[in-house]
């Protein structure tokens, strides 16, 4: 709630009676107007400036300063940086203290990559840049800080696409110190926002293998599920929920694409691994996440699976489409059926989306041949207008019901008038 | 959410930034010594064409030990892939981290 919302809000609320004139004198004398916080960002601009004066004069007169200089010059920042960001932990001041420590790992892989420049060393291996990652793990451990923890995922992930790219190796050490380091520290200390980069950090690795080893790309599905499966052991369940995330979201794109383009066959042949060893893989991984599932006791989100069901088996054609269709419209009917169970409106909201995205395909895939431009548009138009209302009547109605029935008996007439237009 | 502020902790914190800079030096040194016991391996350049500077900003550099010849050419074998100093400038063109100077032919 902003000042300004509470400034143009409270003379409502003195005179609906809900708080006095005294109270709301009160409320905004508690939160101060923010001039005070921008006027204490002139010190961080001004700082930031004076810094970015410093490295250009360094950066244009680099290659004329002497080796020792340059190596000095190096050492020196990152050693300050480190001290500077211990300076500031000791005194309290948490943010600056961070943010320079963070500076310091910085600092260290930008010193690994000139130093080595400033000698014309050749690198053919990623063991160079590897220390990178393992101070970084390291320094996550060492301090209880959200973006330390972010930075060895994102360093790691720069690694592994520097290794792809330029050298056409994959870094089976860089994906395993991300994956086991950053992984058990997240473990430990589960967070949200780490859960979702963690994933996001490991898919794009895992993508970088597929492209260099030019596999199937469904390959790809099997780190993925792995990441899935993880999610599904661990007790925090909006921390679990953050990290299936990413994972979810490519296989659902995978599905669409399916649906969307899975009726030529040319495309549906890319997508083919040996029958037996993906299959095989990924009943283990379905198996180790059911049994996870069932020991956290949240058997209710196994329908995920569903997107994964390995429909580009089928001949390519439009039986494959149909059958992709099929199985997002039971993806989105169990996304909705789980929300409907549980009165959470995020959920709702979801799978509401859902359902109409796989309406929408449908609907295009369908009968874009069989009928007349403007009669498609109008057709589509007048279906999507009539399934929003229908889903919105039905969200209100079971979010009113859900209300009605955890609030309990004498709030309800309230809840539900308050919910009242869907009636 | 608060740092341990234990003397083990800032042993540790210490300890690890030492690494780092030893390992940064180790680096230089590693270079260092390339550059003076390493094998000095001078590299002739091919005749610049010049014509490329009518729509770059820059020439390409070629090496002629990079023309294998067809027949009865040396067996690359993988000690050729050690890291080496080069003679003559890196090509011009090259970005990367670690200018490709290419001994493997």
């Amino acid at each position: 709630m902003s000042r300004k919302f509470l400034e143009t809000e409270s003379p409502a609320w003195v005179t609906e009676g809900l708080i006095t004139q005294a109270q709301r004198e009160r409320l905004l004398a508690r939160y101060p107007p923010e001039a005070v916080q921008a006027v204490g960002l002139l010190p961080l601009l001004g700082s930031i400036l004076v810094g970015l004066s410093a490295l250009s004069v360094v950066a244009a007169n680099w290659q004329s300063l002497p080796t020792t200089v340059r190596l000095g010059l190096l050492l020196a920042s990152l050693l300050a940086a480190y001290a500077g960001g211990e300076y500031f932990l000791r005194r309290g001041n948490r943010r600056l203290g961070y943010g320079l420590v963070g500076l310091g790992l910085v600092m260290f892989g930008v010193s690994i990559i000139l130093t080595s420049q400033l000698y014309q060393l050749v690198g053919y291996d990623v063991s160079g840049l590897l220390a990178w990652v393992v101070v970084g793990v390291l320094l996550s451990y060492l301090y209880t800080s959200q973006p330390l923890a972010l930075l060895p995922i994102v360093i790691g992930a720069a690694v592994q696409t520097y290794c792809t790219q330029a050298l056409g190796l994959f870094s089976y050490a860089t994906i395993g110190l991300v994956a086991l380091g950053s992984g058990y520290r997240w473990w430990r200390r589960p967070d949200t926002l780490v859960a979702s980069v963690l994933a996001v950090g490991l898919l794009w690795q895992a993508a970088l293998w597929v492209a260099l080893s030019h596999s199937k790309i469904t390959w790809f599905f099997i780190p993925a599920m792995l990441v899935y499966a993880a999610g599904d052991w661990h007790r925090n369940r909006p921390a679990a929920r953050a990290l299936q995330g990413p994972p979810l979201v490519a296989a659902y794109l995978f599905a669409l694409g399916l649906a969307l383009f899975g009726e030529t066959d040319q495309y549906a042949g890319l997508l083919r691994p040996p029958v037996l060893a993906y299959l095989g893989a990924l009943a283990a991984l379905l198996a180790l996440s059911v049994a996870g599932k069932r020991q956290q006791g949240r058997l209710a989100s196994l329908p995920d699976w569903l997107l994964l069901l390995p429909g580009f088996y089928l001949p390519g054609g439009l039986p494959l489409a149909i059958a992709t269709l099929v199985v997002l419209y039971a993806h989105a009917g169990s996304v909705l059926a789980r929300a409907h169970r549980s009165g959470e409106a995020e959920q709702l909201t979801l799978g509401t989306v859902l359902f109409v995205v796989a309406t929408m395909v449908a609907y295009f895939k369908l009968t874009w041949a069989f009928l007349d431009k403007s009669l498609f548009f109008l057709i589509g138009g007048v279906l999507l207008l009539s399934l929003s209302w229908y889903l919105r009547r039905r969200n209100a109605q079971r979010l009113a019901a859900g209300v009605a029935t955890t609030v309990g008996a004498a709030p309800a007439p309230s809840s539900s008038s308050a919910n009242g237009p869907a009636h | 959410m608060f740092t341990r502020s234990t003397p083990s902790h800032r042993l540790l914190v210490r300890l690890l930034v030492a690494a780092q800079v030893l390992y940064v030096l180790g680096v230089a040194g590693a270079g260092y010594a390339t550059t003076a016991y390493g094998q000095h391996i001078a590299l002739a350049t091919t005749p610049v064409d010049l014509h490329g500077l009518q729509y770059e900003s820059f020439v390409r550099l070629r090496y002629t030990a990079a023309e294998a010849p067809l027949t009865g050419g040396a067996p690359r074998h993988p000690s050729a892939a050690r890291p080496c100093t080069c003679s003559s400038p890196p090509p011009p063109t090259a970005w990367l981290p670690w200018p490709a100077c290419t001994p493997r032919s």
